[in-house]
C-alpha cells in the first residue's frame, strides 16, 4: 500500500505551507514518528513526522515550492511499489466548474397565479389573496372585472364567489386571457448578441448612408452563370454575387475595411466578409475568408457551408472571427431598406432590401427596373461620409456593371 | 509511596503503567493523523497528564460514571473504551463510537460510564454531581467522577455542584487536573490562592492535593475518595498538580510559556519516566518487558487506526437521526 | 369529573407518576415543605418524603445540572426552575448538554427530564419574573416545548411529558395556577404535539398557547356579536409542532391570528406564519397578523403591565382587520 504524505495542517488558521527542507531522500526508508520533512508556516518552521513507516518512494516538490494544506507531497509505500509520477493539484475554491453556454434554462412553467399585482399597463394594479386566485382560476374569472371589497380594494374570496353566484361569471363570453410574462434567462446566443450589439451602439458613432441599385445586368450575369453551371449542380446566389462585389470595394476602398482597435486604426489587405444568418439560436455571423482571392464558384461554396452550419447550429468559434465587412440581407423577408448595426470591431455593415420592380427615370422617360436598396452603416470615427459615399458608390458601379468585375 | 503499603501488586504496576503509555501513544497517533487530515476537529491532547487518569480509573469499576472535558481522550481510554471505536470517531466515521457526529470533545462511551465528553469547560462538575444523584436514590454502590481542569475550576459551576453534593453528601469526586494553563491563562494569573484543593474547606469536605504525575499518589487519594463516597460520606476534592506537555490544542504557539519550562517537566517530573524508574528500582523492569511492552501497545494503536481508516465517513442521510430519543 | 385548579392538576400529575414509577422525583426551589411557590407540588413531601421531593439550594445551574446528570443515568427527574426568567442562571445545560445528549451520542446517552418552570405576567413582578421564553427553547434542536393552558391539559401534557424519554421544557403560566376547570378521576394522558381546538369556527383561526388561549376565547365571544365566527387553536406543544391540525383549520378559514403572550420579535409567532406561508399560501384569504407582547422588557405599573401583552380588544381588533372585506363589510 502506497501513503500519500500530505502538506500538514500545524494549525487552526494554518492555509498553506512551505517545503524549507526534505529530511529524508527518495529510496530512504524511513520510521513512524521520524522527522520527515521541515515546513515553514506562516509562524515558524516545524519538522514534521511521518505518520507511516516505509520507504519513501517519491518526493513531488522542490524545497522552496509552497502547497495548500492536505495537498499530497510524498509518496510512501514498499521499496518496489509504483508511485504515480505526477500529483493533480487540490482543487482551490476558484475552481468551481463555469455553466456552460450550451445549456439553455426552461423559462419556468407559466405560473398560473395571475392578478395580484400583475402589472398590466393598461389596467389598474389589481390586488388579490391568494384563495380568491384559486377561485376565480378554478372558475375561468378574469379578476379584472371582480371588486374587491378587502382593505385597499383587495380581492377576497367572498368577492369572488359573489360575482360567480351573481352570474356575472358566465356573461364574460369572449375567451379569458390570463395576462402573463413568461421569462428565460438571458443566455447563449442571445446573451452574446444583445452585449455586442449595445457595445456597438454605445461606442460607435454610427450614421448611414443609402443607394438604390439597378439590377438589371447583374441579374443577366447570374442567369448567364448558372445556365452554365447547371450541369455541375452548382447555382450562384445574389448574395455570392454581392460577396464579391464587396470584396472587390474593399480591397479598392481600404478606409471601409479597417477597425478601430486600441493602439489605431487597422487598415486590411485582405477580405474576411461575414454573412448575416437567421438560426434557430437566433443571429449569427459566419465569416468568408479571403473572399478576394476567389473565384465566384469558391465563393458560393464557402457561403453555402458557412451558412449551413450557421443553421446546424455546427459553427466553430473560429468561422465566426476575424471579419472585415458584414453583409446582412432581409430581402426574402419583403424589406425595401433597413438599417443594420456594425458588427464590432468592423467599421462597416452593408443593410440589403429586397429586388422589385420599380419606376425609374432612364434617360427622360419612365421605366420599369428591378431595383435593390442598399444601405452601409459606418463608424464615422473611422471614415467620413465622403469616402463612405464612394465606397457605396464603387459598390453600386459593379453590381450595375458586372463587367468591371473582371477588370 | 511505597507500592506494597497500597496492595498493588507487581501486575497492578505494569497495568498502570502500560495505560499510560497507551493513551500517549494513541494521542501521538491522532496528532500525527491529524496533521495528515484524517483525524479532524480541535485537537487537545492529555499528553503529559496520562497519571491523572490512569490513578483515578484504576479505582474505580465499569459500572461507576466519570464525566469529562474537551481534554477526553486519556479519561476514556483509562476507563476502558474500546480505541478503536474512539480513533474511528476521531476520523468523523460512522463506526465511531458516536457514529461521526460528536468527535473528539463530544464523545461517549457509555458501556463504560463514560456518558460524555464535553466542549464546554465545566459542564462535568454538575454532571457527575447529577450521576452521583442517581447514584445514591438508584446505584448505592456506584459512584461518579468529575473531570476538570483550572479552567473548569473558576466556572461558577464548580461552586454550585461542590456545595449541592456536599449538602447532599452525594458520592462523587471532583477531580481537578490542574495542568497550570487555561489555553494561554496561567494559574497564576487565573486562580486566587494559586489552588483549588482550599476551596474544599468551605464546603466541608475533605481537599487533597497530590502530584499528578506520580500515578500512585493520584491512585491513593483517589481510593481513599471512591471509599469515602461508598460509604456515603460525601464528595472528596483532588487536585491533581500536573502539566500539559504539548499546547492547548494542536497548532497552539504556546508563546505563553518558555521551552525550559516544559523541558524541566518533561525531564524532572514526566509520568511514564517516573513510573519506569519505580519499576526498574523496585520491581526488576527489564529490557525485555520494556520492549514487548511498547511492542503490543504500538500493535494496539496501529490496529485503531487500520479499524478507523477503514471506516465509512458518516452520511449526509443519517444526519437527522437521533434528534430525540424513541 | 371534578373542577380543579390548574396547580392542583399539577400536583396530581407528579404524585400519580411518582406513584407509578420509583425513578420519578421531583427536585427544585421550596419544592419540599411549602409545596413551591405556586403551590404545585404540594403534598408530594408528605408522600414521597425528602429523597423523592428534594428541596435544594438557589442553584439552578446545580439544579439543571445535576437533574440531566441523574437522567443520564436513566433517572426520570422533573427539576423545577422558579421562574423561567431564571434560565439564565444556568442556561448552559439547557443549550449545550440536556438538549444535544442523544444526539451527539448517537442515541446512547437519553435525558429523560422534564424541566418545569412558570412564565408570565400579571402579578406584577417586574422585568425579570415575569418573561415569556419560549422562543429561547424553541430554537434549540433537541428540546421539546409545552405550554398548557387548562387544568385537563396540565395533567394529561406533564404526565406525558415524564414518560418522555426526552428533555421537555414544560412551561406553566402563573396566571393559570388558580383557574379551574374539569379534570377525570381517572387516569388519562394527552400525547406531545397534539393541538386543541378550544373553539370551533369557520371565519378566522386563532392560533395560540398558554394563557392567551383565555384571552382568545373570550375575544372570540366577543366576535360573534360582529357576526365573526373565530376558531381558537390552542397548541398546547410548541416542539413537536401539530401542523395537520393548524392545515386543517386554516384550509377551513383562510384566515389567521397568532397570539402569544411573548415579544412579538423573533416570537414563535413568526415561526408558524412562515410555515404557513411556506405550506398553506394558496389557502390565505387575507394576511397572517399577530397580537403579540410589545418588543420591551414588561413593565411592573398595572396598566402598562396588561396593555404590552395581548388583550381581548387587541384580538377583537386584529380580527376585525382580517376579516374586513367581502360579507364582513363594515
Amino acid at each position: 500500500m502506497i501513503d500519500m504524505f500530505k502538506m500538514p495542517k500545524l494549525g487552526m488558521d494554518m492555509e498553506e505551507g512551505i517545503i524549507v527542507k526534505w529530511l529524508k531522500s527518495e529510496g530512504d526508508l524511513i520510521q513512524a514518528g521520524e522527522p520527515f520533512v521541515e515546513i515553514e508556516t506562516d509562524k515558524s518552521v516545524v519538522q514534521v513526522e511521518s505518520p507511516t513507516s516505509g520507504t519513501v518512494l517519491k518526493l513531488y516538490y522542490p524545497e522552496g515550492t509552497t502547497l495548500p494544506c492536505f495537498q499530497p507531497i510524498a509518496a510512501i509505500g514498499q521499496e518496489g511499489d509504483q508511485a504515480p509520477d505526477h500529483i493533480s493539484s487540490l482543487p482551490t475554491v476558484n475552481d468551481t466548474p463555469v455553466e456552460s453556454e450550451e445549456t439553455v434554462l426552461q423559462p419556468t412553467a407559466a405560473v398560473a397565479l395571475p392578478a395580484v399585482e400583475s402589472a398590466s399597463p393598461q389596467t389598474r394594479k389589481l390586488l388579490a389573496t391568494p384563495r380568491a386566485c384559486r377561485l376565480s382560476q378554478k372558475n375561468g374569472i378574469d379578476l379584472h372585472m371582480v371588486s374587491g371589497t378587502g382593505p385597499n380594494g383587495r380581492i377576497v374570496e367572498h368577492d369572488v364567489r359573489v360575482f360567480i353566484e351573481n352570474g356575472a361569471g358566465r356573461a364574460i363570453t369572449a375567451p379569458v386571457r390570463i395576462p402573463k410574462e413568461t421569462v428565460t434567462p438571458l443566455s447563449g446566443v442571445r446573451k452574446i448578441t444583445a452585449a455586442r450589439m449595445h457595445q456597438s451602439l454605445s461606442e460607435m458613432a454610427q450614421t448611414n448612408t443609402r443607394m438604390d441599385v439597378n439590377m438589371t445586368n447583374m441579374i443577366s450575369m447570374r442567369k448567364q452563370i448558372n445556365d452554365r453551371l447547371e450541369k455541375d449542380d452548382i447555382k450562384i446566389s445574389f448574395l455570392d454575387l454581392l460577396i464579391a462585389v464587396c470584396a472587390k470595394a474593399l480591397i479598392e476602398n481600404p478606409q471601409a475595411n479597417a477597425s478601430l482597435q486600441s493602439d489605431g486604426i487597422h487598415y486590411r489587405n485582405y477580405a474576411n466578409i461575414g454573412i448575416a444568418v437567421d438560426s434557430k439560436n437566433g443571429l449569427v455571423v459566419p465569416v468568408v475568408k479571403d473572399v478576394d482571392l476567389m473565384s465566384i464558384v469558391e465563393i458560393s461554396k464557402n457561403s453555402r457551408s458557412m451558412i449551413d452550419k450557421a443553421r446546424q447550429g455546427s459553427l466553430l468559434p473560429d468561422d465566426m472571427k476575424g471579419g472585415s465587412f458584414t453583409i446582412s440581407n432581409l430581402g426574402m423577408f419583403e424589406v425595401d431598406s433597413f438599417t443594420a448595426i456594425i458588427n464590432p470591431p468592423e467599421t462597416c455593415i452593408l443593410a440589403v432590401g429586397r429586388i422589385a420592380d420599380r419606376a425609374i427615370v432612364e434617360n427622360n422617360q419612365i421605366i420599369i427596373r428591378p431595383m435593390m436598396n442598399l444601405c452601409l452603416t459606418y463608424d464615422h470615427r473611422v471614415i467620413d461620409g465622403a469616402p463612405s459615399a464612394r465606397f457605396l458608390q464603387c459598390i453600386k458601379h459593379y453590381i450595375e456593371n458586372p463587367i468591371w468585375l473582371l477588370m | 509511596m511505597n507500592s506494597q503499603e497500597l496492595n498493588l501488586t507487581r501486575a497492578d504496576l505494569v497495568e498502570m503503567y502500560r495505560m499510560m503509555i497507551l493513551i500517549r501513544h494513541f494521542e501521538e497517533t491522532t496528532v500525527a493523523y491529524f496533521k495528515q487530515g484524517y483525524v479532524i476537529g480541535n485537537m487537545h491532547m492529555y499528553v503529559g497528564e496520562e497519571a491523572v487518569a490512569t490513578g483515578v480509573c484504576k479505582v474505580l469499576k465499569k459500572e461507576d460514571y466519570i464525566s469529562s472535558t474537551h481534554r477526553c481522550n486519556g479519561h476514556m481510554i483509562a476507563k476502558g473504551a474500546d480505541i478503536n471505536l474512539m480513533m474511528a470517531e476521531l476520523m468523523g466515521m460512522e463506526q465511531g463510537n458516536c457514529g461521526g457526529r460528536a468527535g473528539k470533545m463530544h464523545q461517549a462511551a457509555p458501556e463504560v460510564g463514560f456518558l460524555c465528553a464535553n466542549g464546554i469547560v465545566g459542564a462535568s462538575e454538575t454532571l457527575a454531581t447529577g450521576h452521583a444523584l442517581y447514584c445514591s436514590m438508584f446505584a448505592p454502590d456506584r459512584v461518579a467522577v468529575a473531570f476538570f481542569g483550572d479552567g473548569g475550576g473558576n466556572q461558577g459551576a464548580f461552586h454550585e455542584a461542590m456545595n449541592l453534593a456536599a449538602v447532599w453528601k452525594l458520592p462523587v469526586i471532583f477531580v481537578c487536573e490542574n495542568n497550570h494553563y487555561a489555553i494561554s491563562t496561567s494559574v497564576k494569573t487565573s486562580t486566587a490562592m494559586g489552588s483549588f484543593y482550599q476551596r474544599a474547606a468551605g464546603y466541608g469536605v475533605p481537599g487533597v492535593w497530590v502530584n499528578g504525575n506520580d500515578v500512585l499518589e493520584v491512585y491513593t487519594a483517589a481510593k481513599h475518595a471512591v471509599e469515602r463516597a461508598r460509604r456515603g460520606d460525601g464528595p472528596t476534592l483532588i487536585e491533581c498538580d500536573t502539566y500539559r506537555l504539548r499546547g492547548h490544542h494542536e497548532g497552539d504557539e504556546q508563546t505563553y510559556r518558555t521551552r525550559a519550562e516544559v523541558e524541566n517537566v518533561l525531564n524532572n517530573n514526566d509520568c511514564i519516566k517516573r513510573m519506569k524508574e519505580l519499576l526498574e528500582r523496585e520491581f526488576s523492569w527489564t529490557e525485555e518487558e520494556e520492549q514487548a511492552l511498547h511492542k503490543s501497545v504500538d500493535d494496539q494503536v496501529a490496529a485503531a487506526v487500520e479499524f478507523a481508516m477503514n471506516g465509512t465517513p458518516m452520511k449526509v442521510e443519517d444526519m437527522e437521526n437521533h434528534l430525540f430519543a424513541e | 369529573m371534578n373542577r380543579i385548579m390548574y396547580r392542583d392538576a399539577v400536583a396530581s400529575a407528579l404524585a400519580e407518576e411518582m406513584r407509578r414509577d420509583e425513578s420519578v422525583f421531583v427536585m427544585g426551589e421550596d419544592v419540599a415543605i411549602v409545596g413551591g411557590v405556586y403551590k404545585a407540588t404540594k403534598g408530594l413531601l408528605d408522600e414521597f418524603g425528602p429523597q423523592r421531593v428534594r428541596n435544594t439550594p438557589l442553584s439552578e445551574l446545580a439544579i439543571l445540572g445535576t437533574a440531566t446528570g441523574a437522567a443520564m443515568c436513566g433517572a426520570r427527574p422533573v427539576a423545577e426552575i422558579m421562574h423561567v426568567d431564571f434560565i439564565g442562571c444556568g442556561f448552559d445545560i439547557v443549550l449545550n448538554q440536556m438538549s444535544k445528549m442523544c444526539y451527539k451520542t448517537n442515541g446512547q446517552v437519553t435525558v429523560p427530564l422534564v424541566v418545569r418552570t412558570q412564565c408570565g405576567r400579571g402579578k406584577s413582578n417586574g422585568c425579570t419574573q415575569s418573561q415569556s421564553l419560549e422562543a429561547l427553547f424553541t430554537h434549540i434542536p433537541g428540546l421539546k416545548v409545552v405550554m398548557p393552558s387548562t387544568p385537563y391539559d396540565v395533567k394529561g401534557l406533564l404526565k406525558s411529558a415524564i414518560r418522555d424519554n426526552n428533555p421537555v421544557v414544560f412551561i406553566e403560566h402563573k396566571g393559570l395556577y388558580q383557574t379551574r376547570g374539569e379534570v377525570p378521576d381517572g387516569e388519562y394522558l394527552i400525547p406531545l404535539g397534539l393541538a386543541d381546538v378550544k373553539k370551533y369556527g369557520k371565519d378566522v383561526t386563532i392560533i395560540t398557547w398558554s394563557k392567551t388561549v383565555l384571552t382568545a376565547l373570550e375575544a372570540a365571544k366577543e366576535l360573534e356579536g360582529h357576526g365573526i365566527d373565530a376558531e381558537v387553536l390552542d397548541l398546547r406543544s410548541l416542539v413537536p409542532l401539530d401542523f395537520d391540525t393548524i392545515t386543517e383549520s386554516v384550509s377551513k378559514t383562510g384566515r389567521v391570528l397568532i397570539v402569544h403572550e411573548a415579544c412579538e420579535r423573533g416570537g414563535y409567532g413568526a415561526e408558524i406564519a412562515a410555515e404557513i406561508s411556506d405550506k398553506l399560501f394558496d389557502e390565505l384569504d387575507a394576511p397572517i397578523l399577530r397580537v403579540c407582547g410589545t418588543n420591551i422588557p414588561v413593565p411592573n405599573a398595572t396598566i402598562p403591565e396588561v396593555e404590552s401583552a395581548p388583550t381581548v380588544a387587541k384580538v377583537v381588533s386584529a380580527v376585525k382587520k382580517i376579516c374586513q372585506g367581502g360579507k364582513f363589510r363594515d
